[in-house]
């Protein structure tokens, strides 16, 4: 495709010839003139043409000769067919075998069944390509999983499924052959399906997914899934008086054996220190150096902004450092504006059932987590590379009380987990999705690199490499909607348009020696008038 | 020539065979030995030494092989040929310079040579030796590999999965099991063969086992580590028996002299209480005052076996106050539930059996046990009888307020003339009666449209409705024309809207309501001369009158209490110094919980099912789990420990595991397990490209 310097170079060409024409009709002896305006022009010509060369059918014109390459999913009656309605000396070839190959002049090339990877489409040089599309198979067209999960989240597993029978089918979701969930998908429909489990350990575990038509199970589909083991937060919790929230939410954080430091101000200049599932520190002054061994921060902002510059420097830049998060509760004030409450304003107080409260109002640049019949009741700010949460809501000690320790936990599961720092987890997914033994898959990381890769089953690193026969059908999909892709590319159709077994031309450029044979000769012709004068 | 080359092709071929019958004879011994060993020690890798067999003992022969000389061919040719005339050897002397003689002999012997068939005395020793080989081979390929106990038993379960008929142990000559359920149950006594074992819960097991040859001991050995030892039943210690009573599910082996037995299941069905239900009445009933004392009661007695006995438990509380008294009263039902297994019991309960009086209260529930001595009892039923006397009472009334006492003084005198003109009906005519009747119900429209005001009915006043509409004429406005709802409230009444009535909340309104409907109600009964039917009505509304009084006057505590804020400045200026900091410190201590020593178990049989070597530790404390487990629950996970126990005899021996095995021990642990709960962790996110950092720098200058 000629680019910005193809264009540049031809505004710079057309002025130079000019100039030489002129050069030459300036020439004293007008000898050969004619023959020496006509060399210079051809030489520009030739150097037109080296920017924008012609383009001509690729291939060797000749006999015309057609080839069938046979992809996966070729039915063995449309092959037949194929071959029947084809010249005598057409021959089937699989990709590997034409690759090496190379038969000479090939005018049309027939690409039966579901198609090539679309790195494989642009490789194929032959004037005229037809692709015969492939009824689309049944079952999973498309699946997709998180590969990385933490413990305690839950596996959801969604994708779509054409079921042509006349029967029912059911899916089952299963773990170590107990069955998770199911789903019953109605004969002759094409439906978007959605299976979930829960995790039940750490490391590397295999889910799989069942079709089961009329009692017999029809194809078992492998689910990897690379469960992180649950790290546990590290809290620093500061308040200004003791308080049920607290007590509460340090006795369920310490059952459940996270690490935590609590200094509770309990007088003037009295303060009770606990320190949980951790070695004591020294909590007078807190600065970096304390901070660090803490991934969350707790307290009121008000008091926040009492203490002193140092103290809320050291949190500001562990904030933004993202190493460090913070959640505010409060009921009363946000503390004067600053760098940790931007725009966070409270409502005035509300009255209801009895309990005075107050939601948060004005949370442009914050984005509300919690909310409730009454308004927001939590919000989340981002400073630097850190969140700082909001929380009003201070009687959740209330659902312990009334036994429903879910709806506590659930609570403060999204309190924390929104304030805390997230772990960084390497990208190792394959593209496309599917990285199978004995085949070449791309990564995205490092950028573009493939690999070819030999075993199946778990790796090093927590990913897994799947066998030729898995997922075959949803691979197939991904195989069909490429060629897709490449024969709709190559017409030039508009998104919407699907052409099916269309006749692709396709071109390359003429050889460059030709053109350089127009330059060459010219100049020497000039080159030997100048010597013969 | 030719001879010469024929003599040197014949030493080539026989010497080929010769060789080649060596190494026939070495792998046939090679083979042999190999058999052997597969039928004696049953080892499974004996395929192992096949390699060495095949190469050692060929070996050893190949290095004692002789070599066929010319010599030998010519030997033989010479001696089976006599019109070789012993020239043979002349022939591979042909190329050397020879006498005269010598050449005319050479031709002589070379012609009769192209006429003999040449001997082949070495083949059929070769055509033998392979046959011997190839048929040791085929005996190696049949002959079965002896098996070890654990491999046989293993094997003989595999059929227990599918069917209800574990095979016999090893050993036995005859077993029988006789399972006698106990008698209530009126189940039949069942004798099999099988080992396995489904009764129901209580049942008499007796084991009466013959062995083929005399044993020294045998015992059976319970998932819940009980031996029960059998006894020797004659002298020759190979009849043996033993019995036992089964409460729980588990499993159980035989150990005898030899290698101990399978596991077989023992499923119990267990013996459930009974379920007792009292449909009516429901929870808390009361009785009005001028209904009779009478409770009807219906229930429902069930049991899987049939009941033994059932009564109903009474207590009454009489009283108010401090000088409440209690007694238990009971009502024996057993001759009419025992033995039935399903049985509805309907009564009709006279309380006047009890001498139970107004402002008692009943507290009653039925209990059945059956033959097991499980009891069981219903939920509790309240029956409230009205004290009169107490709500004919002024107390705590005297001291309303002004607009209620009113009414209520007006209901109270209603009920009074009520009762006055019941008793009175003896005395009076039809008429005076009736009209009395008539009279007393008038007062009671009266008193419900005095009330009814509050709820914005019609009233004394405006009786039939108000109609108050010459004010508003006067304000219609050409503006109006074609508002609908202008158009509306002319043709329509604006009354009888009880929202509009904004005197009391939603509450009270509710109870006026029903008073109303109670007032409503007394009314018609006056209205057709039936006192005595009115009567319930009017305490009933007197009663919600009342409740609603005193409703009003029920304190309940405020929460979210705001005291008056402390002064900051005043608060901690005492002295301090005596008073010590509190620090505490806690560690939780590193215990293991099941679930974590599961899970290590699972990650250790996918580490076997790659071929890693596995922890027997680690799988040794989830078998305990699992064994635990499967006592409960034997029909499902019994065969999955036993392929737990597969796998770790295979890890313990460093042999290989089988595939499947791992996936039923993978199973049965799974399903011990519950899915995580979902605690608060850090969250997983996508690392920060180096791109990203530089432009949050850039954005917000901030340093590294």
């Amino acid at each position: 495709m000629p680019g910005t310097i193809h264009y540049i170079m031809l505004v710079i060409l057309i002025p130079l010839f000019a100039w030489l024409c002129w050069r030459e009709w300036k020439r004293t002896k007008k000898k050969r003139l004619l023959g020496r305006l006509l060399a210079t022009l051809l030489i520009f010509i030739s150097f037109i043409l080296l920017l924008f060369p012609p383009q001509q059918k690729a291939g060797k014109n000749g006999t015309s000769r057609q080839a069938i390459i046979v992809t996966e999913g070729t039915d063995k009656d449309s092959l037949a067919h194929l071959l029947q309605s084809l010249p005598e000396n057409s021959k089937a070839y699989t990709h590997w075998q034409y690759q090496y190959e190379q038969p000479a002049a090939i005018d049309t090339l027939h690409i039966i069944g579901y198609g090539l990877p679309l790195e494989d489409w642009r490789s194929l040089r032959t004037t005229n390509i037809q692709w015969h599309e492939p009824a689309v198979p049944a079952g999973i067209q498309a699946v997709d999983w998180k590969r990385l999960l933490r413990l305690g989240d839950v596996l959801t597993v969604f994708g779509h499924y054409r079921n042509h029978l006349n029967q029912p089918v059911i899916l089952k979701l299963t773990w170590e052959a107990l069955v998770q969930d199911s789903l019953l998908i109605p004969p002759n429909t094409d439906t978007v399906f959605q299976l979930q489990a829960g995790t039940y350990y750490a490391g590397t575990n295999l889910y799989q997914v069942e079709t089961q038509t009329d009692h017999t199970t029809t194809s078992i589909e492998p689910i990897p899934v690379y469960v992180m083991p649950a790290e546990k937060l590290r809290i620093l919790l500061l308040a200004n008086a003791p308080g049920f929230e607290t007590n509460f939410l340090v006795n369920w954080l310490a059952k459940e054996g996270y690490p935590l430091a609590v200094s509770n101000q309990i007088s003037q200049a009295k303060w009770s220190k606990s320190f949980i599932n951790m070695e004591p520190i020294p909590l007078e002054q807190i600065g970096v150096a304390q901070l660090e061994k803490f991934d969350l921060l707790i307290m009121d902002p008000l008091s926040f902004s009492t203490r002193n510059a140092g103290f809320q420097a050291a949190v500001k830049k562990q904030v933004e450092q993202g190493a460090l998060g913070v959640l505010f509760q409060t009921d009363s004030s946000v503390g004067n504006p600053s760098w940790y409450n931007r725009r966070i304003r409270l409502s005035p107080p509300v009255s209801k059932q009895g309990l005075r409260f107050r939601t948060i109002s004005n949370h442009a640049g914050a984005r509300p987590l919690l909310t409730d019949s009454t308004g927001t009741r939590s919000a989340l700010l981002r400073a630097g590379r850190g969140y700082i949460v909001f929380n009003t809501r201070l009687n959740s000690f209330s659902w312990q009380l009334e036994g429903k320790t879910p709806e506590y936990q659930r609570f403060w599961k999204q309190l924390l987990e929104a304030a805390a720092p997230p772990i960084a987890v390497p990208d190792t997914q394959a593209l496309g999705y599917f990285p199978v033994a004995g085949e070449s898959t791309r990564f995205a990381q490092p950028a573009d690199s493939a690999a070819w890769l030999s075993t199946a089953g778990w790796q090093k690193g927590g990913w897994y490499v799947f066998n030729p026969n898995d997922w075959k059908t949803a691979r197939a999909m991904q195989t069909i909607e490429q060629s897709r892709d490449y024969v709709q590319q190559r017409r030039g159709l508009k998104s919407d348009e699907r052409p099916t077994g269309a006749a692709i031309q396709v071109t390359e450029p003429i050889q460059p020696w030709l053109i350089l044979l127009l330059f060459f000769l010219p100049a020497i012709f000039l080159w030997v008038e100048k010597k013969l004068d | 020539m030719k001879g010469a080359v024929l003599i040197q092709n014949l030493q080539r071929r026989w010497q080929r065979e010769q060789q080649l019958t060596l190494l026939a004879v070495g792998w046939g011994v090679g083979l042999l030995l190999a058999v052997i060993t597969k039928l004696v020690w049953g080892w499974q890798d004996f395929r192992l030494l096949i390699p060495v067999f095949f190469c050692l003992v060929p070996a050893i022969l190949w290095a004692q092989r002789k070599k066929t000389g010319t010599e030998e061919v010519t030997a033989r040719l010479d001696q089976s040929f006599p019109s070789l005339e012993d020239s043979s050897s002349l022939l591979l002397a042909a190329s050397q310079p020879t006498s005269l003689l010598q050449h005319l002999q050479i031709e002589k012997v070379e012609q009769a040579m192209a006429g003999i068939q040449p001997p082949q005395p070495y083949s059929k020793n070769l055509f033998i030796t392979c046959c011997a080989a190839g048929l040791a081979a085929c005996l190696l390929a049949t002959v079965p590999a002896k098996q070890t106990a654990l491999q046989q038993a293993a094997d003989s379960q595999v059929s227990t999965a599918n069917t209800t008929k574990p095979p016999i142990p090893l050993q036995m000559a005859a077993a029988t099991i006789r399972i006698q359920p106990p008698a209530y149950t009126r189940l039949p006594t069942i004798e099999q063969k099988q080992f396995a074992v489904q009764t129901v819960q209580g049942a008499e097991l007796q084991w009466t086992l013959q062995t083929n040859k005399p044993v020294q001991k045998m015992q059976l050995l319970f998932n819940d580590s009980t031996v029960l030892p059998l006894r020797a039943v004659d002298s020759t210690h190979t009849r043996w028996a033993a019995s036992k009573k089964i409460d729980k599910s588990g499993f159980y082996r035989l150990d005898t002299d030899a290698l101990p037995s399978d596991f077989y299941t023992i499923d119990v069905k267990p013996d459930l209480p009974p379920v007792v239900n009292i449909s009516s009445p429901e929870g808390q009933t009361s009785i009005e005052a001028g209904m009779p004392f009478r409770v009807m009661i219906q229930s429902q007695l069930r049991d899987d076996y049939g009941l033994a006995s059932a009564q109903l438990v009474a207590t009454i509380a009489s009283g108010s106050g401090e000088a409440v008294t209690f007694r238990n009263e009971r009502i024996d039902i057993s001759s009419l539930v025992r033995g039935k297994e399903y049985i509805q019991w309907n009564r009709v309960l006279d309380l006047n059996q009890w001498q139970l009086k107004g402002g008692d209260e009943l507290y009653f529930y039925l209990e059945a046990t059956d033959e097991r001595k499980q009891t069981a009892r219903s939920d509790i039923s309240i029956v409230h009888l009205p004290d009169t006397t107490e709500l004919l009472s002024m107390d705590g009334m005297l001291t309303a307020m002004d607009i209620k006492p009113e009414f209520f003084r007006s209901q109270r005198q209603i009920i009074i003339e009520t009762e006055q003109l019941i008793r009175d009906k003896k005395t009076l005519s039809t008429e005076a009666y009736n009209a009395k009747s008539n009279e007393l119900g008038g007062e009671q429209k009266l008193l419900r449209l005095r009330y009814g005001k509050f709820l914005g009915e019609e009233d004394e006043t405006n009786i039939g409705g108000h109609h108050d509409h010459e004010e508003n004429e006067a304000h219609n406005d050409a503006a109006d024309f074609g508002n609908a709802a202008k158009v509306l409230s002319e043709v329509s009444h604006q009354h009888d809207v009880a929202e509009d009535a904004t005197f009391f909340d939603a509450e009270t309104k509710k109870q006026l309501k029903a008073t109303l409907t109670e007032m409503w109600n007394a009314e018609l009964k006056l209205r057709i001369y039936q006192p005595e039917q009115a009567l319930p009505y009017e305490y009933k509304a007197l009663r919600l009158l009342k409740d609603l009084q005193q409703q009003s006057r029920v304190f309940v505590g405020k929460t979210g209490v705001k005291t008056t804020p402390l002064d900051p400045a005043k608060r901690g200026t005492g002295d301090q110094d005596k008073i010590m900091a509190p620090r505490f410190s806690f560690k939780q201590n590193k215990v293991t919980t099941p679930e974590q020593d599961i899970a290590r178990a699972l990650v250790n049989l996918q580490d076997i099912a790659h071929g890693g070597r596995g922890d027997l530790g680690d799988l040794q404390k989830a078998a305990a789990l699992l064994s635990t487990a499967a006592g409960k629950k034997p029909a499902s996970l019994l065969p999955k420990y036993k392929a737990m126990l597969r796998v770790m005899d295979a890890v313990g021996r460093k042999a290989r595991v089988n595939k499947e095995d791992i996936r039923q021990t993978a199973n049965g642990l799974g399903s011990l397990l519950d899915p995580a709960p979902g605690l608060p962790a850090p969250v997983l996110s996508a690392p920060t490209t180096p791109a990203a950092k530089e432009y949050l720098q850039q954005l917000t200058g901030l340093s590294n």
